[in-house]
C-alpha cells in the first residue's frame, strides 16, 4: 500500500530521481530503497525532484538527511528540486534543509549546478 | 434319425408351428376322422364281399348237398331196379301181373315215392304194375323206351308227361335180361319230381327255391311254381343252365334260375347219375339288409366318433387351450406391469398347476413390484430431510405398519453408546409398552443384547419364530416377560444400518397382533430399507458438512467488522435464502485505499454451494488486491476478468467513493447498479455497466463517474434483494427507489432494515446482500477522530482533517502545516507509545475565531526521542505551530497544539 511513487531516469549525465505523491512514516523504507540504489559509484551525484510531492514530514526529510550522507561517504553530490510555491517550502526553511542539501527550483539548474 | 426327421418334417409341414393349438387340434382331428372314415369304408367293403362270397359259398355247399342227395336218390332207384331186373330174370317165369305184380308192389310201396313200376314187354307194352294199373299200356313212342329196345342197359328219361296225370315225369328203365344175354322184357319206374323235391325242400331253408333242369334245359321242378306250364319250362338257353350242363358249379349272383325278378344267389350243381342240374338260390335282400344294418352300425359308429371328438375338442379347448389362452394374456400384461385378476380354473391337473403357478409368480412380482415401489418411496421420504435424526425417525413411520407391528430404531452416538432413537407401534395405544420394553436394555454379557450385537457385527439377526420357552429364558425379570406377553412377540429382525462399513445405527422390526412371520425375504428387505436409510443419512451428513465448510467459508469472507472510517457510517446486511437452499455465491467488501477514498465492492458468483463460495473468495483477494495497488475500477474489473479467464461467471461492482470531492467513480460487471439517495432523499440508481466477468476476455470495463450531495448515502445489493418471483426486475427497482428515498433520513443500520423488510421477498429464493456507506458533511466547528494507532491511519487522519480545514476555510499551506504537525505528533504516537495492536489514538480538533486548536491523545508512555533526526519531529511540530504543549502522565500522553490560520487564506 503506497500513495508515493518514485521514477529514476538515468538518460542524462546525472541521474534524477523524481519523487510522487505522499511520503509518511507507511512508506518511507520502500522510497528510500528505491533512492539509495538510484545512484552508481560513477556519478557525480544524484538529483531528487520533489515537485510531485504532495506531503512529506520529518521521516521525508530524514530520509533525504541519511541520503545526502551516504552520498557524501561515496564523494557524490546531492541535489534537491523544490518548486518556489511548494507547500513543502516553509518545511525545509523550518529545518535548515538547505544548509545541508541544496536546493534548486528546477532540475536544469540543479544539474548544470553539480556538472 | 432320418426318418423320424422326415416325419418331423413332415408333421411341421402338415402342421405349422405358428398355426395356434386349436387350429392344430381342428386339423388333426379332421385328417383323423377322414382316415377313420375311409378306413370304416373299405372294411364295410370287405365285409360285403366276404359276407357276399360266404353267403355264396353256404348256398353252394348246400347246392352241392343237394346235389348229392338227388344223385343218392336216383343211383338207388338204379340199383334197386338192377336188383329186381336181375331177381326176374333169374325166375325164368312169364312175366305178368300174376306172376311179378306183388314183388312190384312190395318194391313201390317200400320206396313210397314211385308213382309207377312197370315190366314192358319188348315191344313196349306194359304186361305188370306195382299198382296194377295202367296194364297194356303201349310206351314203345317213348325216347327211352326206343334206347331200351336198341340195346341201352339203363336209361333215364327227360321230362316227360305221365300217362295218367298228365304231369311231369321221370321214368328209368333197364332190360331183364333173359336166356342167353337178351333181354326179353324192361323195367321201368318212374317218379314225381315233385315228390322227391318236396321232400328234400322240407331240409332247406324257408326262403330258398330249388330248381331241378335236365339234361336239356327242361325244368323238372321249381319251387317258385311247381306247376310251372310246360311252356314256360325251358331253360335250355340260359347262360347259367348252360354253363352246369356242361359240368360245371355254377355260382349266381342276381337273378334266381329260373328268374323271378327278385335278386337272388345261389349254385347251379351238375348231378353225375344223370347229368342233370338242381339249382339253388337265396333271396339277396335279407343278406343286403344285415348289410346295411352294418353299414348303418358303422356310420353310426363313425358318428358317435365325431361328435365324440368334437365333444373332446369342445372340452379341449373349453379347459386347456381357453385357459391357456387366458394365462398366456395375463403373462403379457404382468409383463406389462399390470396385476391381472386369475379367476380359479376348473380343468386338467396341468392347466391348474399352470394357474396356481402363474397365481404365485405374479404375486411374486406384484410382491417384489411392492417392495420395490416401498423401497422407492421409502427412498425419497428418507431424502427428503437433510436431517440425520429425521431421516432416521421418518424410517420408523415407513416401517410400521407395513413391515412391523412396532419397531425401535437405534443410533449409535459419536461416543460409541447405542441410545434408541424412536418408537412406532401400529397401535398407538402400545407405544408405552415398547418404550418401557426398549427401556430395559441388556447389560447380561452372557446374554448380549441383540440389537448391541448386530451393531457389533454389523450382521442382521433373523428370529423367524420365538417360541414361549425362549421368551421367558430371555426375559430377565417377571415384570419384562409379562411386558412381552402383553406386547405380543412372534417373530423380530434386527437390521444394523451401515454406513462405511460401519453400523452407525440399528432397526429392530418386532411382530405381535398380525401374527407375521420373517422370513429371509423379509429381511432382504429390511436390508434395502436400512441400506437406503444408511444412504440418506450419509447424504444428510455429507450434504451438512459440505454445506458448514461453505457457510464457514463465506463467513470468513464477508467482512464481520466493518472499517471504522472517520466520519463516515459503513452498514451491511447478509440475508441467506430460505434454509434448505445451498449457500450462495454473494459477497460485499469495503476497504479503505491508500489515497483514504473508500472501495465498495459487491459480487455474485454463479452457482451455489462450496465451488461458489471458494470462487467468491478468489475474486475478493484479487480485487482487493488491484484496489490497494491503486488501479481505478476499470482496470480492477479488466484485471479481474482476464484472471478469471472464463472458468467462472461473476458480477462485481466496484465503486471508489471519494469524500474529497463527492464523487464516485465505479466499474460494473453486469451487476445491479449501485443506488445513492441524497440527504433530501433523492434516489437514484447510477447507470452504466458491462457484462458479467468472465463472459468474454476482450471485455474492458470503462468507468462511469458521478458526483453526489455531501452527505449522500451508497447503497450496493444484489439481485436477491430486488428478485421477486412473477416479477420484473424493474418493479423491484422501482420498489427499492422508492422505499429508499422514503427513508432516506433514517439512520443507516434502520435505512438496510427497511430496505430488506419493504423490497425484498419474505422468504427470497437467492442470498441478499446490502452495503452501504454514507458520509456525514462534517461539523465546521470542531472534529473528533479516534484512529487506530498504526502508520495506515496517516493518511486518513490528514486528508479528513484536510477536508475539515478546508471546510473551515484554511489555506493550502495551512492544510499542510497542521497536517504535518498533526502526523508528527500522532507518529510519536505509533513509534514510541503503544506496543498493543489495537490501540487507539483520540484527535480532537477545534476552531475558533480563526484559531486552531488540537488535542492528540494517546494511552502509551511517552518516550523520550532517540537519535539525531527523532527530535525533528518535535521541532517541526514546534516551528508548524504557534504553540505546542506535551502532557506526560501515568495514564498517557495528551500534545496540544495551536495555530491562527492565515488572514489571506480565509479570504
Amino acid at each position: 500500500m503506497t500513495l508515493a511513487s518514485v521514477r529514476i531516469e538515468r538518460d542524462g549525465p546525472v541521474p534524477v530521481a523524481f519523487l510522487r505523491g505522499e511520503i509518511d512514516m507507511a512508506n518511507v523504507s520502500e522510497v528510500s530503497q528505491e533512492l539509495f540504489s538510484a545512484a552508481p559509484n560513477d556519478a557525480v551525484g544524484l538529483i531528487v525532484d520533489l515537485s510531485g510531492v504532495t506531503y512529506l514530514d520529518s521521516r521525508g526529510l530524514h530520509l533525504l538527511f541519511e541520503l545526502a550522507e551516504r552520498l557524501r561517504v561515496r564523494d557524490q553530490l546531492l541535489h534537491v528540486v523544490v518548486p518556489e510555491t511548494a507547500l513543502i517550502g516553509n518545511m525545509l526553511k523550518l529545518t535548515q534543509f538547505s544548509s545541508v542539501v541544496p536546493v534548486f527550483a528546477t532540475v536544469q539548474e540543479a544539474v548544470d549546478e553539480m556538472l | 434319425m432320418t426318418a423320424t426327421r422326415n416325419s418331423g418334417t413332415l408333421v411341421r409341414a402338415l402342421l405349422p408351428h405358428h398355426w395356434r393349438l386349436s387350429t392344430r387340434l381342428t386339423a388333426a382331428m379332421v385328417v383323423v376322422l377322414g382316415l377313420l372314415l375311409g378306413f370304416s369304408f373299405i372294411t364295410y367293403g370287405q365285409l360285403q364281399r366276404q359276407r357276399r362270397g360266404d353267403e355264396l359259398a353256404n348256398a353252394t355247399a348246400i347246392t352241392e348237398t343237394v346235389a348229392a342227395q338227388i344223385d343218392g336218390f336216383l343211383r338207388d332207384i338204379e340199383s334197386t331196379t338192377l336188383a329186381i331186373a336181375q331177381g326176374l330174370a333169374i325166375q325164368d317165369v312169364p312175366l305178368t301181373q300174376r306172376t311179378v305184380g306183388t314183388p312190384l308192389r312190395n318194391v313201390q310201396e317200400s320206396y313210397g315215392i314211385l308213382r309207377a313200376l312197370f315190366v314192358v314187354d319188348l315191344r313196349g307194352r306194359v304186361v305188370a304194375s306195382a299198382s296194377g294199373e295202367g296194364i297194356g299200356l303201349d310206351l314203345s313212342g317213348r325216347p327211352y323206351m326206343e334206347a331200351l329196345r336198341s340195346g341201352a342197359t339203363s336209361v333215364w328219361s327227360g321230362g316227360v308227361r305221365g300217362f295218367q296225370s298228365g304231369q311231369v315225369t321221370i321214368a328209368f328203365g333197364r332190360p331183364i335180361e333173359g336166356a342167353a344175354g337178351r333181354p326179353h322184357a324192361y323195367l321201368v319206374a318212374a317218379f314225381y319230381p315233385p315228390d322227391l323235391m318236396l321232400r328234400l325242400r322240407r331240409t332247406l331253408p324257408q326262403d330258398s327255391r330249388i330248381t331241378l333242369i335236365d339234361r336239356q334245359g327242361f325244368v323238372l321242378f321249381t319251387s317258385v311254381d311247381p306247376n310251372l306250364p310246360l311252356s314256360q319250362r325251358d331253360l335250355s338257353s340260359h347262360p347259367n343252365v348252360r354253363e352246369a350242363l356242361a359240368g360245371e358249379v355254377v355260382r349266381v349272383l342276381g337273378a334266381g334260375v329260373p328268374s323271378t325278378g327278385e335278386p337272388r344267389y345261389g349254385a347251379l350243381v351238375p348231378i353225375r347219375a344223370t347229368g342233370w342240374v338242381v339249382a339253388f338260390t337265396r333271396p339277396l335282400a335279407p343278406l343286403e339288409h344285415d348289410l346295411r344294418v352294418i353299414a348303418l352300425r358303422q356310420a353310426g359308429g363313425a358318428a358317435v366318433a365325431v361328435l365324440l371328438a368334437g365333444f373332446i375338442f369342445l372340452m379341449i379347448t373349453r379347459r386347456v387351450i381357453r385357459p391357456l389362452e387366458g394365462l398366456a394374456a395375463s403373462a403379457d400384461a404382468i409383463a406389462r406391469g399390470e396385476r391381472p385378476s386369475l379367476p380359479e380354473v376348473k380343468g386338467p391337473v396341468e392347466v391348474v398347476q399352470l394357474t396356481a403357478g402363474m397365481r404365485a409368480m405374479s404375486q411374486a412380482v406384484a410382491d417384489r413390484e411392492d417392495t420395490l415401489r416401498f423401497l422407492g418411496e421409502a427412498s425419497r421420504e428418507l431424502s427428503s430431510s437433510l436431517d440425520d435424526e429425521a431421516i432416521l425417525r421418518n424410517l420408523s413411520h415407513l416401517a410400521v405398519p407395513r413391515m412391523a407391528d412396532w419397531c425401535v430404531i437405534y443410533l449409535v452416538h459419536e461416543d460409541g453408546t447405542v441410545r434408541r432413537l424412536e418408537i412406532a407401534h401400529a397401535d398407538p395405544a402400545k407405544l408405552a409398552l415398547v418404550r418401557r420394553f426398549a427401556g430395559q436394555d441388556s447389560s447380561d454379557p452372557r446374554h448380549p443384547h441383540p440389537v448391541l450385537q448386530a451393531i457389533a457385527t454389523g450382521k442382521p439377526q433373523l428370529m423367524t419364530e420365538i417360541p414361549e420357552v425362549v421368551l421367558r429364558g430371555a426375559a430377565r425379570s417377571e415384570e419384562q416377560y409379562q411386558l412381552v406377553q402383553e406386547l405380543g412377540f412372534k417373530s423380530a429382525m434386527i437390521v444394523p444400518i451401515i454406513m462405511r462399513g460401519q453400523a452407525m445405527g440399528a432397526i429392530a422390526f418386532a411382530s405381535a397382533e398380525s401374527g407375521r412371520r420373517y422370513e429371509q425375504a423379509d429381511l432382504v428387505v429390511a436390508e434395502g430399507l436400512a441400506h437406503r436409510t444408511a444412504l440418506a443419512v450419509t447424504n444428510a451428513r455429507m450434504y451438512a458438512h459440505q454445506r458448514s465448510i461453505a457457510e464457514t467459508l463465506q463467513r470468513s469472507l464477508l467482512r464481520k467488522e466493518l472499517p471504522q472510517l472517520p466520519a463516515m457510517s459503513v452498514a451491511a446486511r447478509y440475508l441467506p435464502a430460505r434454509p434448505g437452499v445451498e449457500v450462495g455465491g454473494d459477497w460485499y467488501d469495503v476497504f479503505l485505499l491508500p489515497d483514504t477514498r473508500i472501495g465498495m465492492v459487491m459480487g455474485d458468483v454463479a452457482g451455489r454451494g462450496l465451488e461458489a463460495a471458494s470462487v467468491m473468495g478468489e475474486i475478493q483477494h484479487a480485487l482487493r488486491a488491484y484496489a490497494l495497488e491503486g488501479h481505478p475500477p476499470g482496470v480492477v474489473l479488466s484485471r479481474l476478468n482476464r484472471l478469471l479467464e472464463l472458468k467462472e461467471m461473476a458480477t462485481v461492482l466496484y465503486l471508489v467513493f471519494d469524500p474529497d470531492s463527492w464523487s464516485v467513480r465505479f466499474a460494473n460487471a453486469g451487476h445491479p447498479p449501485p443506488l445513492v439517495i441524497s440527504p433530501v432523499g433523492q434516489a437514484a440508481l447510477l447507470e452504466g455497466g458491462a457484462p458479467p466477468l468472465g463472459s468474454s476476455p476482450l471485455t474492458v470495463y470503462g468507468e462511469h463517474i458521478a458526483a453526489i450531495a455531501p452527505g449522500a448515502t451508497i447503497i450496493l445489493f444484489t439481485d436477491g434483494l430486488v428478485e421477486v418471483r412473477g416479477e420484473s426486475l424493474d418493479a423491484g427497482l422501482a420498489r427499492l427507489v422508492a422505499a429508499a428515498s422514503t427513508h432516506a433520513r433514517d439512520d443507516l443500520e434502520m435505512l438496510l432494515d427497511r430496505l430488506l423488510s419493504q423490497v425484498g421477498s419474505d422468504s427470497p429464493a437467492d442470498d441478499v446482500a446490502l452495503l452501504a456507506v454514507r458520509a456525514a458533511p462534517l461539523n465546521p466547528a470542531s472534529l473528533a477522530l479516534r484512529l487506530p494507532a498504526a502508520p495506515g491511519s496517516l493518511p486518513v487522519l490528514r486528508h479528513t482533517l484536510g477536508r475539515w480545514l478546508a471546510q473551515a476555510g484554511a489555506g493550502e499551506s495551512d492544510i499542510y502545516e497542521i497536517s504535518v504537525a498533526c502526523a508528527e505528533a500522532y507518529t510519536n504516537s505509533i513509534e514510541h507509545a503503544y506496543r498493543a495492536a489495537d490501540a487507539q489514538v483520540e484527535i480532537e480538533a477545534n476552531l475558533v475565531d480563526g484559531e486552531v486548536d488540537i488535542t492528540i491523545h494517546d494511552r502509551g508512555k511517552w518516550r523520550e526521542p532517540r537519535g539525531e533526526h527523532r527530535g525533528r519531529g518535535l521541532a517541526l511540530m514546534r516551528g508548524l505551530m504557534e504553540d505546542v504543549q506535551v502532557a506526560r502522565t501515568d495514564q498517557g500522553t495528551t500534545v496540544h497544539m495551536r495555530r491562527r490560520l492565515r488572514r489571506e487564506a480565509r479570504t
